[in-house]
């Protein structure tokens, strides 16, 4: 056989045992893989650069308005997850919210309900830190369509329970918006303080809002929302 | 992909570089012999194995490549998408394309270097092939289910087996310089052919 033959025959053998022996690198293909198998369980839906320009701008806000025309119009293209755990959400959601609690996003079975492409996922908490978070988990693992209530439902509470009155100067829109919010609150059940509370919704101290970790100063029991009585306070739990 | 592409070669060159690997794949396939039929089927035959040689160096010539590419940091492997592995129906299309193959004497690249220096047989493969396509695309709902069965996802043999790929390319290398000792030995054995 010619010694040609033989030397490039050997080249590719050489060659690949040399690769095998090489110490293994951060930026071998074992690393390589190991990021192949995260994309191919969908954990790089979506490429870190991306998400964190996702994440700088409010896209992905609904803001409560939003949230409460879609839920006065029961518009069936928004699912409502609550990601408070099954205690604060048997005292008070919203309507038509399901519970999913934030720890067990990542179950393959809680996965499967983000799996669909007809909803608009709307990720509900008591404030929004903990649906940014959730949102983030989500985002990362390749999942669309989700939104995050803006100020959660501390501020979405608030803003139907007593919504700031307009000024006798401002303009008609913001009468409208009064009166639609105000119409709200009754839709949910919530409490009319101009109607039960002497002295108006002046008397009516604002909800103190909570944040994601005092959660455990519940003691409103809000499911059916009763009318809080002046004593303020009431909606911690939700 | 790494540095190579896009930090030193930009996107935009897309087209260009594909249009210059185009033209010299066709050159290398034409100079290896590789628009004359009767050379191509020659490997079913036992009379001619230079598409076994030329296939197999290519593969373990460009794999060693990527990996050593991919060990430097130039190429990013995870990046590059392969067809997902969908066993038994790439078994059933590999004897379809192995029975075009040995009754037609191309594949679908030499048939177009064939064209290329004016073959007729190659302009009625070529002719084929179309038909072939619009046929499977008129017909496709029927075995689309099939088509779609026992798909493994975008897995690599070593990535399967759960095994180094670099012990994996050795094999592989082990089995291309057996494989060209072997057909050397055949061909030997056989009456030459003229062709």
């Amino acid at each position: 056989m010619k010694k040609r033959y033989i030397f490039l025959a050997l080249v590719p053998i050489v060659l690949s045992i040399l690769l095998a022996l090489l110490p293994d690198k951060s930026n071998s293909i074992d690393a390589k893989r190991i990021a192949k198998n995260l994309k191919s369980a969908k954990y790089t839906g979506v490429s870190p650069d991306k998400l964190l320009l996702e994440a700088v701008n409010n896209d992905r806000f609904i803001q409560p308005d939003e949230l409460a025309t879609v839920i006065m119009g029961q518009d069936p293209s928004y699912m409502l997850i609550d990601l408070r755990d099954a205690g604060q959400f048997e005292k008070f959601t919203l309507p038509g919210a399901i519970n999913i609690p934030s720890d067990q996003i990542m179950t393959e079975e809680n996965r499967a309900t983000f799996e669909s492409d007809a909803y608009k996922y709307v990720l509900i908490s008591n404030g929004t830190i903990l649906s940014d978070q959730v949102w983030m988990i989500l985002r990362r693992a390749g999942y669309d369509n989700l939104k995050v209530l803006n100020g959660g439902l501390n501020q979405f509470y608030q803003l139907y329970l007593n919504p700031p009155k307009p000024g006798d100067l401002d303009p008609s829109e913001a009468f409208d918006n009064y009166r639609f919010r105000k119409a709200v609150g009754a839709h949910l059940g919530l409490p009319n303080p101009d109607e039960f509370i002497p002295g108006g919704s002046a008397a009516v101290v604002a909800p103190s809002v909570t944040t994601e970790t005092a959660k455990s100063a519940t003691k409103t029991p809000a499911k059916k929302v009763v009318p809080v009585k002046a004593a303020g306070g009431g909606d911690e739990g939700c | 992909m790494g540095p190579l592409i896009p930090e030193i070669i930009s996107p935009e060159w897309n087209n260009i570089i594909a249009i210059v690997l185009g033209i010299a794949f066709g050159y290398v396939l034409e100079s290896a012999g590789f628009s004359s039929s009767r050379k191509l089927v020659g490997v079913f035959y036992g009379y001619d194995f230079a598409v076994l040689r030329v296939f197999f160096t290519a593969a373990i010539t460009a794999s060693i490549g990527l990996l050593f590419m991919d060990y430097f940091g130039w190429v990013n492997m995870a990046a590059l998408d392969g067809l997902p592995a969908r066993v038994y129906p790439i078994i059933v299309g590999g004897i379809i394309m192995g029975l075009g193959f040995v009754t037609g004497g191309f594949c679908p690249g030499t048939c177009i270097t064939a064209i290329g220096i004016g073959k007729l047989d190659g302009y009625v493969f070529f002719g084929g092939i179309i038909l072939g396509v619009f046929v499977f695309s008129e017909m496709f709902p029927l075995f689309e289910n099939f088509y779609n069965s026992s798909n493994l996802g975008d897995v690599s043999v070593p990535q399967y087996f759960n095994i180094s790929p670099y012990w994996f390319m050795v094999g592989v290398s082990v089995i291309a310089i057996v494989a060209f000792y072997v057909t050397l030995q055949i061909r030997k054995r056989i009456k030459k052919v003229e062709y």
